[in-house]
This record gives structure tokens, C-alpha cells and sequence, in this order.
């Protein structure tokens, strides 16, 4: 990222791709919070950038102004690659959206739960005895990977053709956009083959129960089931791979809430949520389609918002000592997820992945501590790419 | 959460089991959710009995 002019005022001409904001955004965010709440940049052709809790949730839940047909900044402007429902706006996101839920309950995941259990342990077993691991590549971002080819009844051995669209889409694809187009179009040739697959003979797999779905009587059109196939590969398997990373480099770093973790299970549900709040990893983003007022802020049409719900979890007026991880926290209206209408769907799978990888690791695995150089990722996801630890 | 409190139906939302009322030995954990519910969606009513 050398070659991109450096920043210097984050309120006017603020990069979501400056070394300094993928190493550690939270103190440029803070200072935002405290002098310029909503700022712009020129880059990217305008964006403006929100950092309080309130002002996020506004533009999340003010779906006339602000279009999800955007939702990632990039350099140049898109062919749009649908993935509905999280490129739908109203009307047409409902009835996408309500299509994605039932296979995504509490309870269908307690379905999956051995499976990500058994997973967790075939993983760690490769890296037990060795005393070190890449704890990002060889374990968190296995996790998500190969319970997402599961439920699609996907060969668990293309995780690497996935992992490979994942950044051409949403990391690569920021400055090139052809890049993402040449993902898309390899995903689209990937799905229909198993799409005319399973319409020939379908299993117990989320890719059949597309197929079969209807909506007001209606079979999905192969496009909307090619589309929310994208969705599903990109939204659930970057995102928890970042989740489940950042759980075990707080842990890797703060030994005090390993050991009180180990010692006090129970406190793992808050404990999940804390760190959802504190290390969210998703940033969204809108497309301004009418202009409108925000605190005195004009935003015109054209440009885009940059809606960080990490920065909104880090926002002091809605959570106190913001800054501070506190894993037993008892008030957490977290925005990890997202807000409103496109509140993540699989936010049950993420909860699962992210407890089973941190209950089993631990179990296995109770102390360790960073082994040498962590890298985070850039754009869209923020997690880890490198997580050397030792034990 | 609460489980006593909330059911959930095909699509994964929460409604409030019954008509909502809440016996004093769940009242706790009907502040609990409020207290942790995202969207803001949970109101919680006190009345004297």
C-alpha cells in the first residue's frame, strides 16, 4: 500500500487502506468521534465515514436515502455484482432475505455443532504437538471454510478456490475492479454446475433447498440462487475466519482473560459477544441515492458511506469504557452484525463457529502467547492473516 | 438469553411467549435482554401488584 498518497487529516481525506487504519484504526476513529463525527475524503470518488454509535444506526435504518446496491468502496466505479439480499434494497430485499433465514436458526446450527466440534479437533491435531501454529491460517480461517462447504454440500477441499475469490472480491477487487468481475464470473460458472447438478438430484444441502425454495409459489430465478451463493461463500466465510482470528489474538495477548476464560466457562457467551463488539469485523457500506442531512452534514448523491459498525461498537456514548474488552460486560447492544434490515442472517452461525473455535482451542490448548509478526487484512473484513502463537 | 422468555419462530425472529408478562423470578433476565437486544426491539413495563 506504499504507493498510495499518505494521509494527512483523517477528517477531509481519510483511506480505509492506510497502513496506519488496517494496523490498528481505533485511535484515528476516537479522534474522528471527538472532532469531526462524520468525515469525507475526496478518495474513492467521496465517502463519508460516521464513527458514532447513533449516527451508523441512522444511515443502517434509512434505507430511502442510503442503497445497499453498493456495499463495498472501491477506486472505480462498479458493474455491480448482485448478491441479494445484501444488494437489495426495498421491496425486493424482503422477500430475498426471509428465503436465507430458516436454514440459519438457532436451531438448525445446534444441527451443525458436532460437526464444527469434530472439525476444531482435526484442525488442532495437526498443530498440537508442534508447540506453534498460524493460528489465522491453520485454524480460523479453516473453520468457516469448511462448515460453509458442508452446508452446500460442497467438496471441503476447494476451501482454497474460495479463500482465492474471497480476496479477489473483497480485498484486490477495492483497487481493481476487474479483478472482483473475474471473480463473480468464476463463481457464476462454479454454482451453475452444481446447480443443474442438484436440480437433477437434490440432497440435504443449502444449495438444493435453494432450488426448491419459492417464493409466493415461485422457484427463485437461477440468478437470485446463483446470487445469494455468492453471498453466502463471501459474507460467511471471510467474516468469521476475521471473528474467530481476533478472539484468539486478544487471547494470545491478554493472558489475564485466557486464564479467567479457562477457569470461568461459563462466561464464554459474553465473553463471544465482547469480543464481536470490541474486534467487529465487518465495515458495509451505502451508496447515497437522495441527498439528506445528518447533524448539519450534507450527503450528496453518488458518493458513498463507509458504515463501520466496529467504529459504532467502540463509540464511548453507548458503551462504556468502549476501549476496554471486558469479557464478563453485561450490556452489550453491539452492532457486529449489522443494523436493521440487513442485520446478518447467518449471525447464529458466526456465534457457533466463533464459541466452538475458542472452547475447543482452549480445551486443548489452555496458554499460549504470540510467536512473532501479526498482519491484518485490509478493506472491507478486518481480522488476522498471520497469528503466530507458540504453547 | 432468556429461552423463558422469548420463542423463537421458523425464520429465527423472537416473540414473547404468551402475552408477555413476566413472573418476578424471570423479571432479571427480561432487563438482560433488553439490555442486549441490537435493534432496540424489547420494552420492558413495570406494574405494580
Amino acid at each position: 500500500m506504499s504507493t498510495r498518497p499518505p494521509v494527512n487529516d483523517w477528517s477531509t481525506d481519510f483511506d480505509h487502506l492506510d497502513p496506519r487504519w488496517i494496523e490498528n484504526p481505533y485511535p484515528i476513529w476516537q479522534e474522528l468521534r471527538e472532532t469531526c463525527p462524520i468525515a469525507h475524503t475526496e478518495r474513492f470518488r467521496g465517502v463519508y465515514f460516521p464513527s458514532r454509535y447513533e449516527d451508523v444506526r441512522a444511515v443502517a435504518y434509512d434505507t430511502e436515502h442510503f442503497s445497499s446496491r453498493r456495499i463495498i468502496v472501491r477506486e472505480t466505479p462498479p458493474p455491480r455484482i448482485p448478491a441479494p439480499p445484501i444488494t437489495s434494497d426495498p421491496p425486493e430485499h424482503r422477500p430475498a432475505r426471509m428465503v436465507l433465514l430458516p436454514p440459519f436458526t438457532p436451531d438448525a446450527m445446534k444441527k451443525l455443532e458436532p460437526r464444527a466440534r469434530a472439525l476444531a479437533n482435526e484442525l488442532i491435531d495437526k498443530f498440537a504437538k508442534r508447540g506453534s501454529a498460524d493460528a489465522a491460517v491453520e485454524y480460523a480461517q479453516e473453520i468457516p471454510v469448511r462448515l460453509i462447504a458442508h452446508m452446500l454440500g460442497l467438496p471441503e477441499a476447494d476451501g482454497n478456490l474460495y479463500r482465492k475469490w474471497i480476496k479477489m472480491v473483497l480485498e484486490d477487487g477495492i483497487t481493481d475492479v476487474s479483478i472482483a468481475v473475474e471473480a463473480a464470473g468464476e463463481m457464476t460458472h462454479y454454482f451453475m454446475g452444481y446447480v443443474h447438478q442438484r436440480t437433477e438430484k437434490p440432497g440435504d444441502d443449502l444449495i438444493s433447498y435453494l432450488i426448491k425454495a419459492r417464493h409466493n409459489g415461485q422457484p427463485l430465478s437461477v440468478e437470485n440462487v446463483i446470487g445469494s451463493l455468492r453471498l453466502l461463500l463471501i459474507a460467511g466465510i471471510d467474516t468469521t475466519w476475521s471473528g474467530i482470528g481476533s478472539c484468539i489474538w486478544h487471547l494470545a495477548t491478554h493472558p489475564e482473560d485466557r486464564r479467567r476464560l479457562v477457569a470461568e466457562p461459563a462466561l464464554m457467551p459474553t465473553a463471544i459477544e465482547e469480543f464481536l463488539r470490541a474486534y467487529a469485523p465487518v465495515t458495509m457500506a451505502r451508496e447515497v441515492v437522495k441527498e439528506t442531512k445528518l447533524h448539519g452534514c450534507t450527503f450528496k448523491p453518488g458518493q458513498m458511506v463507509l458504515l463501520s459498525f466496529p467504529a459504532a461498537n467502540r463509540d464511548p456514548a453507548m458503551f462504556p469504557d468502549a476501549e476496554k474488552v471486558i469479557i464478563d460486560r453485561k450490556e452489550n447492544r453491539h452492532a457486529a452484525f449489522g443494523l436493521g434490515i440487513h442485520r446478518c442472517v447467518g449471525s447464529n452461525l458466526a456465534r457457533l463457529e466463533m464459541t466452538v473455535a475458542v472452547e475447543e482451542l482452549l480445551k486443548r490448548i489452555p496458554d499460549f502467547g504470540l510467536a512473532g509478526e501479526v498482519t491484518w487484512s485490509e478493506g472491507t473484513v478486518r481480522g488476522p492473516r498471520k497469528l503466530p502463537i507458540r504453547f | 438469553l432468556a429461552p423463558e422468555l422469548f420463542r423463537l419462530d421458523e425464520l429465527g425472529n423472537a416473540h414473547e411467549i404468551g402475552d408477555g408478562s413476566v413472573s418476578d423470578a424471570l423479571a432479571e433476565k427480561a432487563w438482560l435482554a433488553k439490555a442486549n437486544c441490537p435493534e432496540l426491539a424489547i420494552e420492558v413495563i413495570e406494574e405494580d401488584t
